[in-house]
């Protein structure tokens, strides 16, 4: 899998390239939109990161020319504003997925593996498994240890969406976006209290505890 | 310098409205000299109508008073003016004259040897001895065998026109005069609101104090109108800077708390030379306050575009009942969890013209302001009155309430009553929902008292008849 990121702003763009390396991603980074549409242009890529706001071409001149020249890797757009004009600007324009700056690191590694699994149409799985623990997406059915479990419907999609990310910590902000589908802060953290209702019917009458909490990044859902 | 002057003079607007209104009045004024003058000297051409119209009328008099008549008739003006006077003269069968009209007017003339022959019917010039005047005259025959010879001078029509001209050319200098005063007085009234603004904004331009007005004349004209609809468009942009300038202090203000924890939790770890654990704990801390600072930054931030006006909504219908539910859904555990119940009252059929996700965010801050301060085991209800044009929602809790002097701050940005100290939040929620609201053109509303709970009702005009101006 290789990944291209074009940013200007080098402490980010380092941060970028060290966590997508880490995580077993080829990286390749360009300063500038110039250096990024050139490089889009001859490498093939599996994904490309691009910052809006750059020197030479910016963020939206890269994706117009890259869909001009019928490039089709998915692009996630990365900027600092956060209006609404920029985004559906960015998404028209044929970006894939927008991300506003400051954000978290498990969130973007999380949004660059969904991008490559839609671009590699992978088959939909239709049941997942975590050590002890199975889910049925067609049944809805939940066992742990070959003990029925009974959800609530959003007890269930955060199950679901631990359970499609194993092994990896998962933001309340990324949590609110799949359950509920809102992407702005209630106040009260109706995350944290979905995680612990799902924490009593999981983990509790068991030895091995799956969900975990990682303090300042999220939750994420591991077998030992 | 002299010619830059002259050339900022030429392209004055005030400089050109005054000579067009001089040249304009001047033409004017010659083309009624020149029309009356032609008319005038027409008319004078008549002389000869005009004797022979005196000619009839002393016939006539002539015929029923005898010469007597004639010469009461032409001596009743003693003093003719020069030019208009008729020559008036009878003469006996024997040829000799026996009377003539003010004798020492026409003096100058020879008439006595002139008119030993007078030649009756036919029209005779009489020159003066000394000046060059000509009489002009023609001779009758009256019953008895007198003749009567009526004339006229032909220098009179000269003489007048003579002195119209004159008067006219008397006249242009101070006419002249008064066109180009009339039009500097005029163009000076009629762009004194101009200028007045050409001041004003010269001001604003060089100091950037927003607050200058220009005076309003109060004629209602179109200068008067534009002088108002400037003064109200510079009263709209210093609302905006002054909204501009106040979020970005309190923003600035806002920030400062935040950052300072970050900092200090930062800095107190790198000097104690923690433990690993210890570091791990402070670097977590450190991402949990970076992520508040987020937080807070972006409902400061649209907290400040609704108040600004400067947010922008993206309206469409939506139903009531549906965003309620999906709001009771979202809160639903947090609600179980403490024990309080959530009773919705709203018929399916409200819907109102809103941004959607800003609608469920206000809805979403009010539920979890109901939750938050509801005791263990209370009860949060929701209810939704759709009266003629305006939709109600209000948010009952049975809570500890709001004291009278609270409900009025209750709105501010970062208040917190003493009471919910404990309780988590960034003490915007209200703010947010305030401002989001006052967008929507709506207005907001609490009733409580200590210890008896709160109603906070959110309420909105039918934005699709026609309302939408404003956003």
């Amino acid at each position: 899998m290789r990944i291209l990121v074009v940013e200007d702003d080098k402490k980010i763009a380092s941060f970028i390239v060290k966590g997508l390396t880490q995580a077993g991603f080829a990286v390749d980074l360009a300063a500038d939109g110039e250096e990024g549409a050139n490089l889009a242009l001859t490498v093939p890529y599996d994904v490309a990161v691009i910052d809006i706001m750059l020197p030479k071409v910016d963020g939206f001149g890269v994706i117009a020319r890259l869909r001009q020249e019928k490039i089709s890797t998915p692009v996630i757009i990365l900027s600092a504003k956060r209006s609404v004009d920029d985004r559906v600007k960015g998404l028209q324009l044929g970006g894939d997925d927008y991300l506003t700056k400051p954000f978290s690191f498990a969130e973007f590694l999380a949004r660059v593996q969904a991008l490559i699994r839609r671009s590699q149409h992978a088959p939909e799985p239709t049941r997942l498994e975590a050590g002890d623990l199975s889910i049925d997406l067609l049944t809805r059915e939940v066992a742990r240890g070959g003990k029925r479990l009974d959800l609530q419907p959003r007890e269930f999609a955060l199950l679901e969406y631990l359970m499609r990310n194993v092994g990896r910590v998962v933001s309340k902000t990324m949590i609110l976006e799949h359950v509920w589908g809102y992407n702005f802060d209630p106040m009260t953290n109706v995350v944290d209290v979905l995680v612990s209702r799902l924490r009593n019917k999981i983990d509790r009458d068991f030895e091995a505890k799956l969900i975990q909490t990682h303090r300042g990044l999220g939750y994420a859902l591991k077998v030992s | 310098m002299r010619s830059k002057f002259l050339d900022r003079m030429r392209r004055s607007l005030g400089f050109r409205l005054a000579g067009w209104y001089f040249v304009i009045f001047v033409l004017s004024s010659l083309a009624v000299s020149i029309v009356s003058y032609v008319f005038l000297s027409s008319s004078l051409q008549d002389n000869r109508k005009a004797i022979q119209g005196k000619m009839q009328e002393l016939a006539v008099l002539a015929e029923t008073a005898g010469v007597e008549g004639i010469e009461q008739a032409a001596e009743v003006r003693r003093r003719p003016s020069r030019g208009t006077a008729f020559f008036v003269r009878v003469v006996n069968p024997e040829g000799r004259g026996v009377f003539v009209n003010n004798p020492r007017l026409w003096g100058k003339f020879d008439i006595e040897s002139f008119l030993d022959r007078p030649a009756e019917g036919a029209w005779q010039y009489v020159p003066s001895k000394g000046d060059g005047d000509v009489l002009e005259l023609t001779t009758a025959k009256l019953p008895n065998g007198y003749l009567l010879q009526v004339g006229r001078t032909v220098e009179g029509r000269d003489e007048i026109l003579e002195d119209y001209r004159n008067t006219i050319t008397g006249v242009t200098i101070p006419m002249m005069l008064i066109a180009l005063s009339g039009g500097i007085f005029f163009s000076f009234r009629a762009l004194r609101p101009v200028r007045h603004l050409i001041q004003t904004t010269r001001s604003i331009v060089a100091t950037g104090r927003i607050d200058a007005r220009v005076p309003v004349s109060g004629s209602g004209d179109e200068l008067d109108e534009l002088t108002q609809l400037f003064n109200q468009m510079l009263e709209r942009i210093e609302a905006l800077i002054k909204g501009m300038r106040e979020a970005l202090d309190n923003v600035a203000h806002d920030l400062r708390s935040p950052l300072a924890r970050l900092r200090g939790a930062a800095e107190m770890t790198l000097q104690a030379e923690a433990p690993h654990e210890q570091c791990r704990e402070a670097l977590a801390g450190c991402v949990e306050e970076s992520d508040r600072i987020q937080k807070l930054l972006d409902s400061l931030m649209d907290i400040s575009e609704a108040e600004t006006g400067t947010m922008r909504l993206q309206l469409e219908k939506v139903v009531v009942a549906d965003l309620i539910d999906e709001v009771v859904d979202l809160y639903q555990y947090v609600a179980e969890d403490k024990g309080v119940s959530i009773a919705v009252t709203c018929g399916k059929n409200v819907v109102i013209t809103a941004d959607r996700n800003r609608f469920i965010q206000v809805l979403a801050n009010l539920l979890d302001n109901a939750i938050k301060y509801s005791l263990p085991g209370g009860q949060v209800s929701i209810k939704v009155d759709h009266e003629q044009h305006r939709t109600r929602i209000a948010f009952a809790d049975k809570g500890i309430g709001v004291s009278l002097e609270e409900t009025a701050k209750i709105w501010d940005r970062l208040y917190r009553g003493d009471k919910s100290r404990s309780q988590p939040g960034l003490g915007l929620g209200l703010s947010l929902v305030r401002a989001v609201v006052h967008a929507h053109n709506g207005q907001v509303d609490v009733q409580s008292a200590p210890g008896q709970g709160a109603v906070f009702t959110i309420s909105f005009p039918d934005l699709s008849h026609g309302n939408l101006s404003k956003l």
